[in-house]
């Protein structure tokens, strides 16, 4: 007794692409990525260091609040960084409302401000001068 | 160019934006010695939301951070939508409108962890001391190590205070 096998093709390539893209993992990207394996997450990672998109992987649901170490949790690395933590500026910082430590800031940022147009104005004048005597 | 967070959320609140502050100006509020340049802000990701938020920042033409000038850009609800994440610059300063971020999650997921700040007439919602090294944590950036250092040594000496304050009251 013989049998006949058919072999059902797709149309076309674009077909068969779509039937890949369609069951991969997660979605490709070209560029540098961050893979969230707790979440299946890929997060794409811009030139400002901000993820902007992400594709999960399929079946995989994202729950909230994820399980984070407390925020005192002990860490070596970070243990060692405190030693150098100047402890003194933030006793000063509490003492003060909250009200305070904004208006303090945002002077704190005025001034910087001020002092940056400052040094820039200083360098131009210089780089002026430099030209003019060369 | 610096921004001015009174200024932020002046122009945030006119139009009732939901929103939180985070980052550099939240470690400040909770009595951090760090300076930033930006706002970070997460924002809501529904649709009314984004109308405000559009009209909140339209007189301050903003434009993506440390894009080349003359690329074309809208800032309109679209935009918005489309996108998740944008570093901006505008006439109020630098802002980072943030629609998720690691470890901190989306507005509504990061709600539970804030609370309201008043000052100058203002008021805004800004994330916790608590919460703020979590999300730091989560970022897992090297540069943040240190940011971590100094958050938790506040967070220890916040708890050092209180339980002093505690026992006077008690005595």
């Amino acid at each position: 007794m013989s049998s006949t096998v058919t072999f059902y093709f797709p149309p076309n390539y674009s077909t068969i692409f779509l039937l890949i893209a369609a069951n991969l993992p997660c979605g490709s990207v070209e560029q540098e990525v961050v893979l969230d394996t707790t979440l299946g997450c890929a997060y794409l990672v811009t030139v400002m260091n901000k993820a902007t998109f992400r594709a999960r992987r399929r079946g995989t649901s994202v729950s909230f609040p994820p399980k984070l170490p407390p925020a005192d949790a002990s860490d070596p690395v970070i243990e060692a960084y405190k030693k150098d933590v100047d402890r003194t500026l933030l006793r000063q910082n509490l003492c003060f409302t909250v009200e305070q430590r904004w208006a303090r800031f945002q002077s704190f940022l005025e001034s910087l401000e001020g002092w940056r147009g400052a040094a820039a104005r200083t360098h131009v004048a210089e780089t002026r001068t430099k030209y003019r005597t060369s | 160019m610096i921004a001015s967070l009174e200024k932020v959320v002046e122009a945030l609140n006119r139009v009732s934006v939901k929103y939180i502050v985070i980052g550099g100006w939240a470690a400040a509020l909770q009595g951090s010695a760090r300076s930033t340049v930006d706002v970070d802000i997460v924002y809501a990701r529904d649709r009314e939301n984004i109308r405000r938020l559009v009209a909140a920042l339209q007189p301050a033409a903003p434009y993506l951070r440390g894009a080349p000038p003359g690329l074309p850009f809208r800032w309109d609800e679209k935009t918005i939508r489309m996108g998740l994440n944008f570093t901006l610059t505008t006439s109020l300063g630098d802002i980072d409108l943030l629609g998720e971020v690691t470890g901190g999650g989306t507005y509504e997921e990061l709600s539970p962890f804030t609370e309201e700040v008043r000052a100058f007439g203002a008021r805004c919602r800004c994330v916790t001391l608590e919460r703020l090294i979590q999300i730091k944590r989560a970022a897992g950036r090297p540069k943040d190590l240190e940011v971590i250092a100094e958050l938790q040594a506040l967070l220890e000496e916040r708890r050092k205070l209180r339980k002093r304050d505690k026992t006077s009251n008690k005595t």
